[in-house]
């Protein structure tokens, strides 16, 4: 299997839920930023991937939780789905980052006198970092979720430490 | 409470000091007050369905707080960088490394 192919593979099983069109149009925006511009090949990928994303829809059934490709698009018929079909035709590394942003909601402040700092919590949808910090300068409005991944899984729609 | 001077020594790789220049072109292109100096944070991820966890943390200060917070910067690798910890957490950065990998985020090594 091409790495493309296998990165896919990790992704989709990592982020079942997640519309393959998302993950294109993230690599190529991260892969914009980086070189400018978006080489033939990859160009060739990204249109593929929106093809077969039509194909493949986000209703298509995955392989089941548990499962070594778990998270997988499947054709029900125990074809190879949209990952081995872009295997098939790239070989190229795919690298993700997330580029979410999660905003300060609240900052807690400990009683007058106390040596422990204040509580600054940031939302991202359904989930919150709390970032303890010291009290006398302001804490940063915004952070990002790529600084979050660290110790943790994603597979099967359950988010597990390691 | 006044953070205790002097911070703890730490460095970042060089995977991880390209990843924040891609996080602040995306912060400068989100946000109107642009990125200005790294803001370097220990923190607790509370995901919805899952134990939570620690990890480094990487945000901006915006220019706009730059007036406050310059006191307060300090040059790392060549990146002007504020400490958001506190001491009790100093020891988890002294002599590390800040590396950064797309499947695990920031981590210290």
């Amino acid at each position: 299997m091409s790495t493309l192919a296998h990165d896919f593979n990790n992704f989709a099983r990592h982020f079942p839920s997640m519309p393959i069109r998302w993950i294109a149009l993230h690599y190529a925006k991260r892969h914009l930023k980086s070189h400018q511009r978006i080489p033939p090949d990859m160009a060739f990928m990204l249109t593929y991937v929106m093809w077969a994303d039509r194909k493949y829809s986000d209703s298509q059934p995955r392989v089941p939780a548990g499962s070594p490709d778990g998270g997988q698009w499947t054709s029900g018929d125990g074809g190879g789905g949209i990952v081995d079909t872009i295997g098939s035709f790239v070989d190229i590394p795919l690298q993700f980052v997330s580029m979410e942003w999660g905003t300060l909601i609240a900052e807690l402040r400990p009683a007058f006198g106390t040596d422990t700092g204040r509580l600054c919590v940031y939302q991202f949808g359904d989930q919150s970092v709390i970032v303890p910090g010291p009290n006398n300068f302001s804490s940063q409005p915004n952070v990002t979720w790529a600084s979050t991944w660290h110790g943790q899984i994603l597979n099967d729609n359950v988010r597990r430490r390691f | 409470m006044t953070p205790s001077p002097p911070w703890p020594t730490y460095h970042f790789s060089k995977i991880a000091i390209k990843a924040i220049s891609d996080l602040r072109l995306d912060w400068n292109n989100r946000f109107p007050d642009k990125a200005a100096a790294v803001g370097v944070a220990w923190g607790t991820i509370i995901p919805n369905n899952a134990h939570p966890f620690q990890a480094v943390v990487i945000s901006f200060y915006a220019e706009s707080q730059m007036a406050e917070m310059g006191q307060h910067v300090v040059k790392v690798d060549g990146m002007d960088v504020i400490n958001f910890l506190l001491p009790k957490d100093f020891p988890r950065f002294e002599g590390k490394i800040i590396d950064y990998a797309d499947n695990r985020g920031f981590f210290l090594r």
